[in-house]
């Protein structure tokens, strides 16, 4: 193994190259005061190259390396709770909500209720345990400045109003919009460089604030859409990004979601929707959950999941917020024919 | 390479240690690349040439030596068993036999293409019907035990539990507790598990009745840690770095490794696998996934193959009880 694979600042690693320790067997049977005269870094630096190193296990066992959980003990502690989005068809296909650990992306084209289903995640996972909900804060970082404290006020009265009307022992722990307020942290940020030190600074913000369980990214795309010069180096932010969320999530145990944008692709047949970001984009989050409009009607489709089915629910948007469909809520649209004619035109 | 120091040869001396060091020569690797070491003519020492010819005499000793292809053939034999079944019958087909033990395969696709249900699959069916261990390095968040105690349901029969056979739970929780999860996030953490892995298994010592041991190590997915440091000032050697222990876990500690990568826009918009020409050579077999949405079919055809002809195709479907033949 070459010292070039250990996680060194470059200096500490040119500094062992230029003095022979080019591999890691080299570094084996050195002790820290040999390593710190030879390479002439201090006493410091060197326990922190020694501590790098892999080294043989002493019990000779050769099994597995530390910091493994078996299958069996991950599906023995998978009573995670789920986030409810309010409509219970859209939580069925989803498996019961959104799950914490996960990278969940929302995509649709604008005005589809994106935003609508982010600011509905963030008041709900305040629901507390004893009413069934997870309890939690919420973080909501806004790109596009879409964020309406109005809407999130008439969310919040109408889940605190179905929790009052479906739990009897809500008199014995009312809530307030108030409460659910307080705890939605909001964080608007205006340019890419913002946005990269706002995850950065995610697991600070999560030290200090351990109830947080969902964080909302509305949107993740807005920010790295605008002409970026170099491609190459957008694609490679958005990767390091998406490591940093993965962390986080796995870490603090919290659930992450995405809001995406949708793009047009040009293929021989025409066009498709697709969303935003490109193809190595798709393969950052763990669920990917498309909205659309079909027949005047809002609809999710479950598009990625590692372990449940692909599956289509509708929902709609009223004043309350995301609920089941109903065809008395079923908005009038234009028609397929109308919407075709003025594209042609267009 | 090791330093000369560690060598713990009794001719190096620390003059002639501090002799060579002076040329600049303080690790093995140092004494192969320079240009005059092999000389031995009168500006050197007695202890200079004899410190010289006993690390030629040490670095014989070291080399692997010649073996014929008979002798191959033979520890093959004696070896046993090479391929791990897949657990889905057209894939298993596709590679007549299923994953080669010594080899690194590699399944390319473009987002939920069904490459990581095929991970979960082979984990199901080689921690249930070889009883052996899995390792299995998540670094998108993507394995779910739930998956795959549904997919090991499928393998020891039944539709669900009721119909089970009796002690097939048992079997089920066997199986479940020898896959290993490892969650990673990023390359040198990558990097750090692979060597560990590696020396782990170098170190094992057969005594008496063997636990099960380790024969798969599937990395899901491989790209998504290299993907955000390439480009950069170092990205390109750790990506060979990572490429090369893969390959010594796959060849020297005989595990078959499994690995995914994620696919880019190519020319002319078409996908094409990422990590670009240099990665290419890594993997043994390339396996690449597109999905058909009408049907909900699977789409596998091989780009790469060691002992095969390519472009070979087949399809399966993605059930709630794992992969199933598409008909």
């Amino acid at each position: 193994m070459d010292v070039v694979t250990l996680a060194l600042p470059p200096s500490l690693r040119s500094k062992l190259l230029a003095t022979g320790f080019c591999t890691t067997t080299a570094l084996v049977s050195v002790a820290p005061f040999q390593l710190a005269r030879e390479a002439s870094i201090t006493l410091e630096e060197a326990l922190a190259v020694l501590s790098l190193v892999p080294r043989t296990c002493s019990d000779h066992t050769g099994g597995p390396v530390a910091g493994s959980t078996t299958a069996w003990d991950l599906l023995m502690k998978n009573e995670r709770g789920r986030i409810e989005t309010g409509s219970v068809e859209v939580d069925k296909i989803l498996g019961g909500g959104i799950l914490s650990k996960e990278l969940t992306e929302i995509c649709g084209v604008p005005g589809v209720g994106k935003t609508q289903l982010s600011m509905q995640l963030a008041v709900n996972v305040q629901i507390p345990v004893k009413f069934g909900g997870v309890g939690g804060h919420a973080i909501y970082i806004d790109t596009e400045g879409s964020f309406m404290m109005e809407r999130v006020l008439q969310i919040t009265e109408a889940v605190i109003d179905s929790l009052r009307i479906k739990s009897p022992g809500f008199s014995a722990a009312p809530l307030t919009a108030e409460d659910f307020l307080s705890h939605m942290y909001l964080l608007r940020v205006h340019d890419p460089l913002e946005q990269l030190a706002a995850v950065n600074n995610l697991p600070t913000l999560l030290d200090q604030h351990k109830e947080v369980k969902l964080i909302v990214f509305d949107s993740i795309t807005f920010n790295f859409r605008q002409d970026f010069e170099n491609m190459r180096e957008r694609t490679r932010l958005l990767a390091s990004m998406a490591q940093k969320l993965m962390a986080v999530a796995e870490i603090y145990d919290v659930a992450i979601v995405l809001v995406n944008q949708v793009t047009h692709k040009v293929t021989s047949e025409g066009f498709r929707t697709v969303p935003a970001l490109g193809e190595s984009w798709s393969h950052v989050c763990t669920n990917r959950l498309m909205v659309y409009w079909m027949d005047g009607q809002r609809y999710a489709h479950l598009a990625k999941s590692p372990s449940l089915p692909v599956g289509t629910a509708p929902y709609v948007i009223t004043e309350e917020g995301v609920r089941d469909a109903h065809e008395s809520h079923k908005r009038i649209k234009l028609d397929d024919a109308q919407v075709r004619s003025s594209r042609s035109l267009g | 390479m090791p330093r000369l120091d560690t060598l713990g040869l009794p001719s190096l001396t620390p003059s002639v240690l501090a002799s060579f060091a002076a040329h600049g020569i303080l690790s093995v690797e140092d004494f192969l690349v320079s240009e005059n070491t092999l000389k031995l003519d009168e500006t050197r020492s007695e202890a200079q040439r004899q410190a010289i010819l006993d690390l030629v005499d040490y670095l014989e000793q070291q080399s692997w030596g010649f073996r014929t292809t008979w002798r191959m053939r033979q520890e093959l034999k004696a070896r046993g068993q090479q391929y791990l079944p897949t657990g889905c019958e057209s894939l298993d087909k596709l590679l007549e036999g299923g994953l080669r033990e010594g080899t690194v395969t590699e399944l390319v696709g473009g987002s939920s293409s069904g490459k990581t249900q095929v991970c979960m699959q082979v984990a199901a069916n080689v921690s249930c019907g070889c009883r052996a261990m899995v390792g299995y390095v998540d670094t998108c968040h993507s394995f779910s035990a739930t998956r795959l105690s549904h997919m090991l349901g499928g393998l020891v029969g039944g539709r669900d539990a009721s119909q089970r056979r009796a002690g097939a739970a048992d079997e089920i929780g066997e199986a479940m507790k020898s896959v290993l999860h490892y969650s990673i996030f990023d390359i040198f953490a990558m990097l750090s598990l692979l060597n560990q892995i590696h020396i782990n298994l170098c170190a094992q010592v057969q005594v008496g009745e063997q636990p099960k041991t380790l024969r798969l190590l599937i990395v899901d997915c491989a790209s998504s840690v290299i993907a955000p440091i390439l480009g950069g000032t170092q990205g390109h050697a750790l990506m060979v770095s990572m490429g090369i222990i893969l390959k010594k876990l796959a060849l020297e500690n005989h595990l078959a490794v499994l690995i995914t990568n994620h696919t880019v826009g190519g020319e002319g918009g078409q996908p094409k696998p990422a990590l670009g020409e240099t990665w290419k050579a890594i993997p043994n077999v390339r396996l690449h996934f597109v999905r058909d949405w009408d049907s909900n079919l699977c789409h596998v055809s091989v780009m790469k193959h060691a002992t095969m002809s390519c472009n070979r195709q087949t399809a399966f479907r993605i059930t709630r009880t794992g992969l199933k033949p598409a008909f």
